[in-house]
């Protein structure tokens, strides 16, 4: 018999009560799994088609807060850059979402450069690329084909223009495979924005170091008023909706944990007023105050661990079923970092910790005659 | 904390104007109690119900905290003991009349629950403990299937699980039946002598006071002097 065998007993014994709070902390607990996964998620899954593209800097407006940045007219910085050392190309892209279908979600549309190396790490599984600027064509991600019901040789109307597809492509990054791709060109026609890009990607050469990056940073800070040059990373940091995400996911954590410190003060509060007269007995029998500590709180820990890990579950569930919802598809890829999880585990300790805490006080301070005389 | 015991005779406890009040004094369950108990002694407490039987039992048991007075155990004051929950666990066994075994746990089970917390193994005492109270084929048995006397024995098994020197039991027989009374009783005399055990008993049952070395009777919460004398 020793404490951790007394302590389940105990909430076995109350089999209702304690399912109810375990249910309550794991909502909370999922919760903050679920939004905190998909807020990085999101924040990932930008950073990876950048990274997978290859690009190492990118230009933008500097002041621009908009999920994508609000476009400008490419040439007024493209032969500036252009002539910065180790810069290999400067490459417009274009981004909007738009719905392309009456009974699928909106899907990500992307103008690239034609012939810029943007296009160099997506994988051809059927058909063939863009010709050339003036082809009404598409790339569509494997993701988006499957999403609209399309093949090689089928039409999309995009803002009143018909496109045929080309050719659909695979890419590792989520949220290509999501997105149709057509040439820069053609994507500044539909949206009406002759000549504007919303981000100039560059590429460097092999010997740029990451000295040179800060240098073509500075002097983009110092030659050209009003944009900025950042690493990918940056410019998801900037992303308004990655912030709004992330704040959300942390006030979540704020809140749930707040709740279910309380749930679970409640329930031992509730637990050690019904349990005074075996508070009592146990004293009377030798317990020392101490180890009355270590019961409640332990019980109340073990209430909040149970619920932390089937909160844990349960919102990596919510987070991958939201992942596959129509609406979010190719667009959320939620990123279950396992520190991340360890901590949500260490937190639902630490709310064990403390709601017990004070109700286990409250039950070790108790007069052993009295608390023998409640009913 | 355990304190050693000196030559028989020597008291092992004595209480000093010993008083216990409630509401502000409107209450005396005790008022102004001197008893003196020797090593290895049985006595019994008797008196009228509200008397303040259980009450000189608690503070003797460190359950309560007096008004006023003192206790002495093997010559040292309770005032100067400091932690009175460790003083408990290694000199003090209880037992009571409601028996107060915990219902979900074996009757193995609640024989090891003072030792929860504590270092070692203890389910080999525990097993023979209730072997020797003739519970041998009742281990895994929950209280509610034990009959009175038996859940009386359980307690008792629990009580000596500590190896405590005072048990202090109020009223242990006041919910059996005579035969499992006097069972309990002869249990507790040999248990006694085995394990030179001093033993304060409350009790009504003037079968139980007859075998005591000794009867200390009460009245309104003071030793009544001439029933004593
Ligand atoms: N916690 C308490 N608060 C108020 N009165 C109490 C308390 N404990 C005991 N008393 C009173 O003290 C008196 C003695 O009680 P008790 O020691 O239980 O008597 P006995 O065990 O002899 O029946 C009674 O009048 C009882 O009501
Ligand atoms: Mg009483």
């Amino acid at each position: 018999m020793n404490l951790l065998r007394f302590a389940l007993d105990n909430l076995y014994r109350r089999p209702a009560r304690t399912a109810l709070t375990v249910s309550a902390i794991s909502l909370g607990i999922a919760a903050v799994v679920a939004l905190t996964s998909i807020a990085w998620g999101f924040e990932a899954s930008w950073q990876k088609a950048n990274d997978a593209r290859g690009t190492d800097l990118i230009v933008t407006r500097i002041a621009s807060e908009n999920t994508m940045p609000s476009p400008f007219v490419a040439e007024q910085v493209r032969p500036a850059l252009s002539a910065l050392p180790h810069v290999q190309q400067v490459v417009g892209l274009l981004s909007e979402m738009l719905t392309v279908s009456e009974d699928a979600p909106p899907v990500f549309v992307f103008g690239w450069a034609h012939g810029s190396y943007l296009w160099e790490h997506l994988k051809l599984k059927d058909g063939r690329w863009p010709a050339d600027d003036g082809e009404a064509v598409l790339a569509i991600g494997s993701l988006a084909a499957e999403m609209l019901h399309k093949q090689v040789g089928d039409d999309i109307e995009i803002e009143g223009r018909l496109f045929k597809v080309a050719g659909i492509f695979e890419s590792s990054a989520l949220v290509e495979n999501g997105a149709l791709i057509m040439t820069l060109t053609q994507m500044q026609q539909i949206t009406d924005k002759p000549g504007k890009v919303n981000i100039l990607n560059i590429k460097l050469d092999n010997s740029a170091t990451d000295a040179d990056i800060e240098t073509i940073k500075a002097q983009v800070r110092k030659t050209m008023p009003g944009f900025i040059a950042i690493t990918s990373g940056e410019l998801v940091q900037k992303n308004a909706v990655v912030r709004i995400s992330k704040a959300m996911s942390n006030a979540t954590i704020l809140i749930a944990g707040l709740v279910g410190a309380l749930v679970v003060f409640n329930t031992m509060l509730m637990s050690i007023n019904e349990r005074t007269r075996e508070i009592g007995i146990l004293l009377a029998l030798g317990w020392q105050r101490r180890t009355v500590i270590k019961l409640i709180v332990g019980e109340s820990v073990i209430l909040t661990l149970a619920g932390g890990a089937i909160g844990i579950l349960l919102g990596i569930a919510i987070a991958s079923g939201l992942g596959h919802l129509e609406l979010m598809r190719g667009k959320i890829d939620a990123v279950f970092s396992l520190p991340f999880l360890f901590a949500v585990l260490g937190l639902s300790v630490f709310l064990g910790i403390c709601g017990g805490l004070y109700p286990a006080i409250k039950a070790a301070r108790l007069l052993p005659s009295q608390a023998l005389r409640q009913e | 904390m355990t304190i050693s015991s000196p030559s028989p005779q020597a008291p092992i406890l004595s209480t000093r104007n010993l008083s216990l009040h409630f509401d502000e004094g409107q209450t005396r369950a005790l008022d102004g109690v001197d008893i003196e108990i020797v090593e290895g002694e049985f006595v019994a407490i008797t008196g009228p119900s509200g008397c303040g039987k259980s009450s000189l039992l608690n503070l003797i048991g460190t359950l309560d905290i007096p008004t006023s007075g003192d206790i002495h155990f093997r010559s040292r004051p309770y005032s100067a003991l400091g932690d009175l929950s460790l003083f408990r666990r290694e000199n003090i066994g209880f037992i009571f009349q409601s028996f107060y075994l915990l219902p979900t746990l074996s009757a193995l089970d609640n024989v090891l629950v003072p030792t929860i917390g504590r270092s070692g193994d203890h389910e080999e005492r525990a097993r023979a403990l209730l072997t020797r109270l003739g519970l041998s084929n009742r281990l895994d048995h929950f209280p509610g299937k034990l009959s009175g006397g038996e859940r009386q024995r359980v307690a008792i098994a629990r009580a000596l699980i500590n190896d405590p020197d005072l048990i202090l039991a109020d009223e242990p027989t006041g919910s059996l039946d005579s035969a499992n009374a006097a069972q309990v009783l002869d249990l507790l005399d040999c248990l006694r002598r085995e394990k030179e055990l001093t033993i304060i008993m409350v009790t009504h049952d003037a079968n139980v006071s007859a075998r005591a070395d000794r009867v200390i009777p009460m009245r309104d919460g003071k030793v009544d002097a001439e029933v004593a004398a």
